[in-house]
């Protein structure tokens, strides 16, 4: 009798369980191109239990991900989709998302999403600001072209007003500085310096350093 | 040789001797005190500490979406969607010495670290992040 009750209580879930949604991948992998604002992709499912099954809840890992379900509930043989949209905004590098699904039969799916962003331009530090009364001393900028096949940074536009600003191509063919030193630091001053490049304009690519010279006594 | 097999009675046992040793254990681990809260990790700050700062400037590096709905009073929205429009506003705001606080929406999220990395790379200082993120903000909440 003993034994009965073992083997019952060790076989309970095999009895319970019933295979609800079953997912056509949970892993996906995207590399980005220039210019590229989002990605987007679909997780299919099929509903292959005996009873239709609702879409209680979705959590990404990042705002910058969204997911929306095809619809919430499922009939038995039923199939649907999660669709996701990754923006891609300033990131670069290896991107790891997760989306979480929550389902009325209290089961729970993590789905990943992998995106890669290829690197065209290593801008260090992204902006370089001087605060009011600090010696109005040069600081430099170290471009590195990550892209392959490099392309040229030819110019500077946008220099915002009362700051110097040069370029110096370094002699590895794919590195430059630029030198920036504002005439001084009495009065602010700020904007957007963008770099040229003998990339096509078509591709909507644009690499911008930040300039500033803060103003005296900032509201915090 | 004949195993014996526990009764169900004595499983019931077991079960209650754990639940007098779990239920008081999970009651003073939300009550622990604080030189026995896990380390906080380097360059990161506890959120009872960062309210008691008396001077910070909040960056929440959540989406829109999520800052909307709620965010620390005053902090300011900047994440790698908004970096390019909201960076100017976050620089004109600092002042050198008052510690930048930027957070994400848990202890998970990445995105703080981030954008406390290149905060830092372009010479603001001093940046912590906010361990826990928003989720830790809340529980905290006076």
């Amino acid at each position: 009798m003993r034994l009965l009750i073992l083997a019952f209580v060790l076989a309970a879930p095999v009895f319970t369980a019933r295979a609800e949604l079953v997912w056509e991948k949970t892993e996906q992998s995207f590399k980005t191109v220039p210019g590229q604002v989002t990605v987007k992709t679909s997780y299919p499912f099929k509903n292959n239990g005996a009873d239709p099954v609702t879409i209680t809840g979705l959590k990404t890992s990042c705002g910058c991900t969204t997911a929306t379900p095809s619809k919430l509930t499922y009939a038995p043989g039923e199939s649907g989709t999660i669709d996701t949209v990754f923006s891609i905004g300033t990131r670069t590098g290896l991107q790891k998302k997760t989306i979480q699904v929550e389902t009325s039969d209290h089961r729970s799916q993590e789905l990943f999403l992998t995106v890669t962003i290829p690197e065209l331009l290593r801008i260090e530090p992204s902006f370089v600001l001087w605060t009011a009364g600090e010696p109005a001393t040069e600081k430099i900028v170290t471009l590195t072209v990550k892209a392959n096949p490099p392309f040229k940074i030819t110019g500077l536009k946008g220099v915002p007003e009362k700051i110097k600003a040069s370029l110096e191509p370094l002699p590895d063919g794919v590195g430059y500085r630029l030198h920036l030193q504002p005439k001084d630091t009495a009065s602010p001053t700020e904007g957007w310096l963008e770099l040229k490049t003998d990339l096509p304009d078509d591709k909507g690519i644009r690499f911008r350093v930040y300039v500033g010279v803060n103003q005296a006594d900032p509201t915090l | 040789m004949r195993i014996p097999f526990p009764t169900l009675s004595s499983f019931a046992g077991l079960l209650l001797l754990a639940a007098m040793v779990a239920v008081p254990n999970f009651y003073l681990q939300e009550r622990r005190p604080q030189f026995l809260a896990p380390a906080v990790p380097q360059g990161e700050i506890a959120a009872a500490q960062a309210r008691m700062l008396p001077q910070a400037l909040w960056i929440d590096a959540r989406s829109f979406a999520d800052y909307n709905q709620g965010h620390m009073p005053g902090a300011l929205l900047l994440n790698e969607d908004n970096w390019d429009e909201s960076l100017p506003q976050v620089l004109q705001q600092w002042k050198p010495g008052v510690p930048v606080i930027v957070y994400c929406s848990s202890v998970s999220c990445e995105a703080s670290h981030e954008i406390a990395k290149r905060l830092m790379a372009g010479s603001v200082k001093p940046v912590f992040v906010l361990h826990g993120g928003w989720e830790a903000l809340q529980k905290e909440a006076p």
